[in-house]
This record gives C-alpha cells, sequence and structure tokens, in this order.
C-alpha cells in the first residue's frame, strides 16, 4: 500500500527559543509554565501591559546577564530613574545580548 | 286632531310594552337574527315593528344582534387562522351589517323626518362601539391563541399587527401576561424543552411584544421565568453563542443597532427595580429610543457577567478556525468586529489574537513553501490565548514526521527566535491509499492517519504495537482509529491481529462496519477541558464530603451551586464523578459518594 498526503492540516503552537537548557525536550513543559517575565510577571508567550497581540508586536530581550524580559517591559524599566541602567534582577549593568535580538 | 292621535298612541305603546315579559328580549334578539341574511323581504316588518314602538323601546337589542352577528363572524373566520390580517375584513363586513341593518330597522323613520343628523350622530356611536366590541373580541380569542401565535412567529406576524391595531383601545391588556405566563410554564420552561427552542421562544415573543406593547409592560411581567429557567440551563449560554455568531441567524432585524453590552445592564437594571414602574401611555415616541436593547442584548443580559460568553465565544472561535482550511477568514474576522462593538474591545483581545494566529499562519505557510500547493498547511497560534488544549503524546510516524520535521526546520529559519510545538491529535488529513486492487481517498484524523501510514510499512500489526509505534497514546484512541479503517474495508481484525487488506474483502468489509465513531477532535477537546474545568470543584466536593461523609448526586450538585462559576448539569457531574471514582478518589455506595478512604 502507498499512502499519498494530499493536504494535511496540523496545529502547533510557537515558543520563544529562549536558548535555557532542555528547551527542547518533551518534558521542558512544565518549566515552561514558569516562564513569566521578571518585571510583568506575565508568560513570555503573553504579552506585557502596554501591547494587544503577542509573539512579533511583543519581542523578549536577552541581557548578557542571561535574564530575559518582555522587551517593552525592560526599555521601560530602563527609563525610569531608578533602574539606574541595571538589570532588574540582579542589579548588574544591562547589556544587551547580541544573540537573539535582530536576526 | 294630531295631538290626540300622538297621545294614543304614546298610550297604547306605554301599556301594551309594559305587558311583555322580560323573556321577550331574547325571543326578540333570536329571532330578528334569522331576518339578517334575508333583510330586504321583511320591510313591512320593520315597518310594523317601528309602528308598535318596539324598534324604539328595545333599540339596545337591534345592536345587540349585530353584536351577535359580528362575534359569530370571528369565530367562523379568525381562530387559527394567524397568517394573514383578519381585522380588517372584519371591520369592513361590520361596517357592510351595520348599514344594511340600520337603514332596513330604522329607515323607514329616519327617512321620513328631517332628522338626519340625528341618525348620522347615532350612527357614529353604534359604529365606535362596534369597533370595540370587535377588537374586544379578536383580542380575547388571540389572547387565548397567543402561545401558539409566538411559537410561530414570524409567520404570523399578520395576527401580531392586527393585535397591535386593537391594543390600544384595550390598554392595560392585563389578561394577558396571565395567560402567557401560564402557557409558558407548560410548554417551555420544562426539563424536556431543547434549549435551542426556548430561547427561540423568548426571541419571538420579544419580538411580537415589541409590535404588540412597544412599551415593553407585558413582557416585563412574561420575560423574568423564562430568564431565569435560561440561567439555570447548562448549555443556554453555548447556544445563545452559537447562534450570535450564525450567519444564517437573524439576531438582527433590518434597521437595529448593535448596543454595546453595558448600556443594557443599565437598562436592564431598571427592570429589575422593583419599585419599576411603565412609563405613562404619552411618553412619546422616543421612550424606547432612549432604551435602546436588542436582542442579543437581551439574551446576554440574561447573565450577571459577560465572562461565559467570552470563555464560549473564544471556545467556539478556536472550534471553527482550526476546522478552516483555506477558506478566507473575513466572515469569522467580521464577527468578531461585531462582538466587539457589543463586549467592548479588552474581553474579546483574546478572539482577536486568535485570528491574528490565523492570518499570521497562513503568511508563514506562504512564505516557507511558495505558492505552490504543499502537503502540510501549519496553523501555529499562540497558546496562552486559545482554550487549553491538552496534549496528546501522539507521535506521527514515517512521511508525516518527515513533514513535520521539515516544517520546524523551515520555521526556525524564518523566525530564529521561536520554536514549535505540534499538537498533534489536532486538525486533519486528506489521504489517498494505492493498495492492489483499489485507490481509497479519505478524509482522516491525524491518529487515524498516523495509524494507517504504519500499515505501509508492515501489514500486520497488534494494538500494543501500533499504540507504542504512536509514543504511548491511549488505547481507545488507537482502537477507535482501527475502528475506522475497518469501516472504511482497508484492515481487517484476526484475534488480536489487525491486517491489511491489500485486496477488497467487500461483502464482509461491509457486513462488519462498526458503527461510525464520533472522532471529532474539537469534541474531544471539549470534554477533556470541560473535565479539566470540574477539578476546580473537586476541593468544594472534597469539602463537602469530609464534612457530611456521604452524599448522593443531588445534594452534591445542589451545594456545588454555592460554588463561583459553578454551572454544570447532574450528568457532567456523574460523569466528573466516575472519573474520580476511576482514579480512586472516592467510592460510590448504597446510592451515594464518600471519600475513599486513605
Ligand atoms: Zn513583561
Ligand atoms: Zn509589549
Ligand atoms: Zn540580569
Amino acid at each position: 500500500m502507498k499512502v499519498t498526503v494530499k493536504q494535511w492540516h496540523a496545529v502547533a503552537y510557537w515558543r520563544w527559543d529562549t536558548g535555557a537548557p532542555g528547551d527542547q525536550d518533551a518534558n521542558a513543559d512544565e518549566d515552561a509554565e514558569e516562564d513569566v517575565c521578571g518585571i510583568c510577571r506575565v508568560s513570555f508567550e503573553g504579552c506585557c501591559p502596554t501591547c494587544k497581540m503577542p509573539g512579533d508586536d511583543c519581542p523578549l530581550i536577552w541581557g548578557q546577564c542571561t535574564h530575559v524580559f518582555h522587551m517593552h517591559c525592560l526599555l521601560k524599566w530602563l527609563n525610569t530613574a531608578s533602574s539606574k541602567q541595571q538589570c532588574p534582577m540582579d542589579r548588574r549593568p544591562w547589556i544587551t545580548a547580541e544573540r537573539k535580538v535582530d536576526r | 286632531m294630531k295631538h290626540a292621535r300622538g297621545e294614543f298612541i304614546a298610550l297604547f305603546r306605554a301599556r301594551w310594552l309594559a305587558c311583555l315579559p322580560p323573556s321577550f328580549t331574547l325571543g326578540l334578539r333570536l329571532f330578528l337574527r334569522t331576518t339578517l341574511q334575508t333583510l330586504s323581504a321583511h320591510e313591512k316588518l320593520f315597518h310594523i315593528l317601528v309602528q308598535l314602538g318596539i324598534s324604539e323601546r328595545f333599540d339596545k337589542t337591534f345592536i345587540d344582534v349585530m353584536y351577535d352577528e359580528l362575534e359569530q363572524k370571528i369565530l367562523d373566520s379568525c381562530p387559527g387562522i394567524w397568517r394573514e390580517p383578519r381585522l380588517e375584513m372584519i371591520r369592513k363586513a361590520a361596517k357592510e351589517l351595520e348599514e344594511r341593518w340600520l337603514s332596513a330597522v330604522y329607515g323607514h323613520r329616519f327617512s321620513r323626518t328631517e332628522n338626519n343628523d340625528w341618525f348620522k350622530n347615532a350612527m357614529m356611536m353604534v359604529t365606535g362601539r362596534l369597533d370595540h366590541f370587535i377588537s374586544r373580541t379578536l383580542v380575547e380569542l388571540r389572547t387565548s391563541e397567543i402561545f401558539d401565535i409566538v411559537v410561530d412567529f414570524p409567520d404570523t406576524l399578520p395576527a401580531i399587527q392586527d393585535l397591535r391595531v386593537c391594543c390600544p383601545f384595550l390598554f392595560p391588556l392585563s389578561w394577558l401576561p396571565g395567560s402567557l405566563v401560564t402557557r409558558v410554564n407548560q410548554r417551555i420552561l420544562q426539563p424536556a424543552a431543547d434549549t435551542d427552542d426556548i430561547i427561540t421562544f423568548y426571541v419571538s415573543l420579544i419580538r411580537c411584544l415589541r409590535i404588540i406593547d412597544p412599551q415593553g409592560v407585558i413582557l416585563h411581567k412574561v420575560a423574568p421565568p423564562i430568564r431565569k429557567y435560561l440561567r439555570d440551563r447548562p448549555d443556554a449560554v453555548r447556544c445563545i453563542v452559537k447562534r450570535m455568531t450564525d450567519e444564517n441567524e437573524s439576531f438582527m432585524q433590518e434597521g437595529e443597532q448593535v448596543v454595546p453590552i453595558q448600556q443594557v445592564h443599565e437598562a436592564y437594571d431598571d427592570y429589575t427595580d422593583p419599585h419599576w414602574l411603565p412609563e405613562p401611555v404619552d411618553a412619546g415616541a422616543d421612550f424606547r429610543t432612549t432604551r435602546p436593547m436588542d436582542i442579543v442584548s437581551t439574551l446576554v443580559s440574561i447573565y450577571d457577567t459577560q465572562d461565559l460568553f467570552i470563555k464560549e465565544l473564544q471556545h467556539l472561535l478556536a472550534g471553527r478556525l482550526l476546522a478552516v482550511r483555506n477558506s478566507p477568514l473575513d466572515d469569522e474576522i467580521r464577527n468578531v468586529e461585531m462582538l466587539k462593538m457589543r463586549f467592548g474591545e479588552a474581553p474579546l483581545q483574546v478572539c482577536a489574537v486568535m485570528l491574528k494566529d490565523m492570518s499570521d499562519s497562513r503568511r508563514t505557510n506562504t512564505h516557507l513553501h511558495g505558492e505552490q500547493s504543499h502537503p502540510l498547511y501549519t496553523t501555529v497560534i499562540s497558546r496562552l490565548f486559545w482554550p487549553t488544549i491538552q496534549p496528546v503524546p501522539l507521535k506521527m510516524p514515517g512521511q508525516f514526521k518527515e513533514l513535520q520535521d521539515g516544517f520546524e526546520a523551515e520555521f526556525h529559519k524564518f523566525k530564529p527566535d521561536k520554536s514549535l510545538k505540534w499538537v498533534p491529535q489536532l486538525g486533519a488529513v486528506s489521504l489517498n491509499l494505492e493498495l492492489e486492487d483499489r485507490v481509497v481517498e479519505v478524509e482522516a484524523t491525524p491518529i487515524q492517519a498516523g495509524v494507517i501510514e504504519l500499515f505501509s510499512e508492515r501489514d500486520t500489526w497488534d494494538l500494543e504495537q501500533l499504540m507504542q509505534k504512536l509514543g504511548g497514546i491511549d488505547r481507545v484512541l488507537v482502537q477507535s482509529a482501527l475502528d475506522f479503517w475497518i469501516g472504511e474495508g482497508v484492515v481487517k481484525n484476526e484475534g488480536s491481529r489487525y491486517i491489511l487488506l491489500e485486496k477488497a474483502e467487500a461483502a464482509k468489509g461491509v457486513s462488519q462496519r462498526p458503527p461510525p465513531v464520533d472522532e471529532a477532535p474539537r469534541v474531544d477537546e471539549r470534554d477533556k477541558q470541560q473535565a479539566e474545568q470540574m477539578k476546580i470543584y473537586w476541593q468544594f466536593i472534597q469539602g463537602m464530603l469530609t464534612n457530611l461523609s456521604s452524599l448522593p448526586i443531588d445534594r452534591i450538585q445542589a451545594m456545588l451551586k454555592f460554588a463561583p462559576g459553578y454551572n454544570r448539569s447532574v450528568q457532567e457531574l456523574a460523569v466528573f464523578l466516575e472519573s474520580a471514582r476511576k482514579e480512586g478518589l472516592v467510592v460510590f455506595t448504597n446510592g451515594a459518594w464518600k471519600l475513599e478512604k486513605k
């Protein structure tokens, strides 16, 4: 018997490739639940408080310190005086990692 | 001389008329009716009746004859006839009767006197009374029929319009609500009644009463039990939402405006106020326009919150979007835009994201595969904005895996910061199976497709092997996929083995065809999700069983009504309890549920 697929309509959901170890594992799902932005506490796959559309419209930003935030959340934070241009999680100077931001 | 004659006649009449027994009135009335058909033959008779003073003394009876005649006319020509207007016809008949009758009865007298103005006035008064009589009789008749008229609306619009014309004479229609409420209770608010039918009835009722009684006084009296009943029906939200988004459904009438729901609640608060009183009759034509209320808003306002609707909308939309293949999304987009006008932008944001996922997916697929057709089309969704989807650990075999891997790699190149996670059980596959003696074309679910793909590698399998090859999915799922292929005559079952039929075994295949298994993944998802949502209530159930040791299901259901947002039916609760029993959490003994002792 020969099986020919004429048309397959499949469904998948997207996730940010945060580059975290084990990201590709099937059992990384449970950890993914905890993947929230350290500033707004909303999931990375959701959107920051000012955005309505998730994904490309509300991208993530990676720091060299390995912390990840919604880009809009971090920019807002860096714009405040109290930020002193530091990562809000570890208070190290914020330096955007080259790797992921522009593709 | 003339004077004496007059006096004599007066005396004669007074004495003679006084001798008539009371039953004479009825006799006269019945007798007069018999003359109606052949009026012209009775010219002399009426002349005598005038002479004897009977026409004057019993003038009321002469009018009653017309009432009798008209009542008969209405009873002959109106009951059960709702699809054509009747009132005009009866009014015309009345006018005609009146002229014929009055000129026959009094014609003698008045044609010879100059006092024609008096006659005209009298005529006008009689006309007014007849008209009122017709209205009252017709309204009484239609009131007794109102339930069926509403059920058959809008076909019965002519009857309703007749009523509207009659009603201003008889405002307020105090008896209409009573009879309607009784019938509604008997016929509509019954466990056996279909929720969809109840909604249809309610919508028709609103439309009918809006015509008869634009002020909404009657509706205000009749609607509350229906609204309460719908509120307690677990599937009502689903039905309303489904119809709200169905393009064949006409919840919106021409000229109606979409009303944002918030405004509706303000108006609705007024109606629920126990001190609420209808505006006076002379409130003016703009009374309605200050409190607009379209059908959808009215239905939504049955519930205290819109959350249920939004959740249901999301669900419905998800199902529909994942079912569309390559057809344009225009309908769904228009729907969501319309709903935004009602519910506001924010609650529908979820739906907007779903739609954006759909159009983004289209762009992605086109980007990856170009314009030429490719066997795999993937809808890439934003997980958090779609109904919870329980993953099934299905691993697609063979060429399906290759297609997935290819797409994943391409996708990662296109969107380097994203990766894909398959929801393998969702979607649909069109397949062509080339067998030795035939070609089979089918639409299959991914699980069915996965199973048959394995048969192209090897023609004999047993259930365990298939389960394992497909990533360890549930036995039931594999079994039902096998049943599907047995039904298609592609696979046969021998003992514990399943064998591919390279050559058709026609007769056997057909006779063994199992009943079709409803395997639509949407339904599957829905049940799973309901079971999942049910888990929220587990702590309530656990709590009450801890305190009260054991309870029959009805008590559990009754107590759960106090849990926030609980709207499940007893059946749904039973399904949940049964699954909890299988998990060893509860036991069922002597008709009651209790916690399994740890
Ligand atoms: Zn954030
Ligand atoms: Zn944002
Ligand atoms: Zn940091």
